[in-house]
């Protein structure tokens, strides 16, 4: 079956469900209130609807996760322009535009311009990992066991050098990720391996429990153990923070705007856009690569390339059109290495690989052949996303404005008790809250000490594909 | 004479030292401990690897990055720790005390108590007054029980309260109850 007509056959099971069409949605709403809400991020919703993954067939559930992840792109930005409140890390690079730009009065172009560039980055970024299925189903003929070792233990290279934080401490995650991993039946000779007698650990730690603990909890943990007035401030109201979106009156917040750079945005915005889209792809196809770094090497590239570099910082919009393409693109690129490689580059993805495990469905480059109607089902369900994603952030931005200013002690109390429920439901017993909260309290103690959770879940899921893959080589060469 | 350490001199080390390094210290130690248990459960050959190796290697890299991030920690000085501001701590005791509440009630009562129970706790620790407490709990009581047992139907436990209340509702209804 050919690409094109794959496609149409994945765009049509999508468009015709209705189920679909409701999750696809949910999953972009979730993942924009969750890109708005501060001090409760991606990874953390993503493990808090992981359980739905028990419930819900391969696409549908898939479909659902993914809506959150790249939806908490878009998100990210509409609080940072209007609030110069980062709702995510990689929104950091939007506002340093696009609030200046808010404050001069263009609140409403600057948000108009990164919904378009979001959606010019995630459908650019689409059409690219429907090109590279062909190409990289060709390629799986060169991968045996050491290839697919070699390349995992390069994705944890990678995430060591590039990941958040000292390189030193990356490293001790990712082998206590690894370490964690070894719990349970080994998975070449069966034996047991660090479960202390206990046949609640015979089937390993729970991949629900961890990640509710390390992200759902931790990030709890780490809001309430840090002074009582750095969570009160994240929800500063929106009448604090400038004048309202589209309103005509400026404001100077010490940055000040120039009249040059307040104007309106030209057509001239797509290349920066495009620009960005192009680095986002390529940073998303790398471990850790999505998110700041993405967003950040586009940034500094529209600063290099700017004419008026002066502009920078005072509300440019090339400075604000690129990152936003870039975040989005790198999101959804970070879909390539995770469907077609088994490679998951952030925890988010690492998630959508133990869905895909539990699932029953075996991510690599023989996927869109084998199991056509889910490849292309969900790539068709990433361009439906988009497109809803388009209307959602064009549409409803006073709504997500208002959502930023939740007070964190409504938020907590509610996420708390969906973690230890979830957790609970993943293990189907009391051993998966418990891990949880033991995973919430090691996660908070780490992150204390400058440890980022990002790394320890990545080892986490790829630590049993990396052994199996590393003992077949092995015995390959006997 | 045995010299000190530059990051230890004129100061004890358990003063000295911030929380940071003991927990580096006790990661290195973790990889040890599970380089022995690798060791006692076969390593194997190269060619036919034994449930010990992908251990030994993995004990073995976390102690090695643990006693890295030491030396070089102790190498360049240790930096003491700022004095932080006071966490929030009614929130953390009312985080510790809801968490203990649910463990306890949600097998053995149901998760409708054991919800309601832990959700005031952790709301009331979280600051909000007892009305606004009641209304986020029978929130997300009503989000649970409509999502996860009815919309998903994931049956969660309903334990010794479920029964009480399937026991009144079919004496009510007349299905059932004492003869």
């Amino acid at each position: 079956m050919s690409t094109l007509a794959a496609l149409t056959q994945g765009m049509a099971t999508v468009a015709g469900d209705p189920l679909m069409w409701g999750l696809v949605l949910l999953g972009c709403v979730l993942g924009m209130a969750v890109g708005v809400l501060p001090g409760f991020g991606p990874p953390a919703a993503t493990a808090l609807l992981f359980p739905l993954v028990y419930v819900l067939a391969p696409l549908p559930g898939l479909s659902l996760l993914a809506g959150i992840f790249y939806g908490a792109k878009y998100g990210g930005a509409v609080t940072s322009i209007l609030l110069g409140i980062p709702g995510e890390a990689d929104a950091v690079a939007t506002l340093l535009e696009g609030y200046p730009l808010a404050r001069a009065g263009r609140a409403r172009q600057a948000l108009t311009a990164a919904t378009l560039a979001s959606f010019t980055g995630g459908m650019v970024s689409v059409m690219g990992l429907i090109a590279l299925a062909p190409l990289l189903g060709s390629a799986a003929l060169y991968l045996g066991p050491g290839q697919r070792a070699l390349l995992m233990a390069g994705a944890l290279t990678l995430v060591v050098a590039l990941g958040p934080g000292d390189s030193r401490k990356n490293l001790i995650m990712v082998f206590l990720g690894l370490a964690l991993a070894l719990v349970g039946l080994d998975p070449v000779h069966g034996v047991q391996r660090l479960t202390f007698g206990s046949w609640r650990l015979m089937g390993g730690i729970e991949l629900t429990s961890l990640l509710l603990g390390v992200f759902g909890l931790g990030d709890i943990l780490d809001t309430l153990l840090a002074a009582p007035s750095a969570h009160q401030a994240k929800t500063r109201p929106l009448s604090h923070a400038g004048p309202r979106p589209g309103s005509a009156s400026g404001g100077d917040d010490g940055h000040g705007t120039d009249g040059d750079a307040a104007a309106r945005p030209s057509w001239r915005l797509v290349f920066p856009a495009l620009r960005g889209t192009l680095i986002g792809f390529a940073a998303g196809l790398v471990p850790c690569g999505a998110g700041m770094t993405a967003s950040f090497a586009s940034y500094a590239l529209e600063k290099r390339v700017a004419p008026d570099r002066e502009r920078f910082g005072r509300g440019a919009w090339a400075g604000l059109v690129g990152p936003e393409a870039s975040n989005n693109a790198a999101a959804l690129s970070s879909f390539a290495p995770l469907l077609l490689l088994g490679l998951p580059t952030n925890p988010i993805t690492a998630a959508l690989l133990g869905a895909l495990t539990v699932e029953g469905v075996a991510p690599g480059p023989l996927l869109p052949e084998q199991q056509p109607s889910f490849y292309w089902g969900l790539v068709a369900s990433l361009l439906l996303g988009n497109i809803l994603l388009l209307l959602l952030g064009l549409g409803l931005v006073r709504v997500w404005a208002g959502l930023a200013t939740l007070p964190y002690r409504l938020l907590w109390p509610f996420i708390l008790l969906l973690c230890l429920t979830g957790s609970w439901m993943g293990a189907g017993g009391l051993e998966g809250p418990i891990q949880c909260l033991l995973f919430g309290g090691m996660s908070a103690l780490l992150r204390r000490h400058g440890f980022a959770p990002a790394p320890l879940a990545l080892a986490f899921v790829l630590g049993p594909r990396l052994e199996t893959h590393l003992a077949q080589a092995l015995m390959s060469l006997a | 004479m045995i010299r000190r350490p530059r990051f230890l001199h004129g100061i004890s080390p358990f003063a000295a030292c911030p929380l940071f390094l003991w927990t580096a210290v006790a990661l290195t130690a973790a990889g040890l401990a599970l380089c022995a248990r690798a060791w006692s459960l076969g390593l194997g050959y190269p060619h036919a690897p034994g449930p010990g190796l992908w251990p030994a290697v993995v004990g073995g890299g976390l102690a090695a990055s643990g006693a890295l991030l030491l030396t070089s920690t102790a190498r360049q000085g240790v930096v003491r720790p700022q004095a932080r501001p006071l966490p929030d701590t009614r929130a953390l005791k009312g985080l510790v005390l809801g968490c203990a509440a649910w463990l306890l009630l949600f097998t053995s009562l149901g998760w409708l108590p054991a919800t309601l129970a832990a959700g005031l706790i952790f709301a009331r620790g979280a600051g909000n007054a007892w009305s606004r407490s009641l209304m986020l709990v029978l929130l997300i009581m009503a989000g649970l029980g409509l999502g996860v047992e009815h919309l998903l139907r994931f049956p969660l436990p309903s334990g010794l309260c479920g029964q009480i209340l399937a026991a009144l509702a079919a004496w009510l209804l007349g299905t059932g109850g004492p003869a």
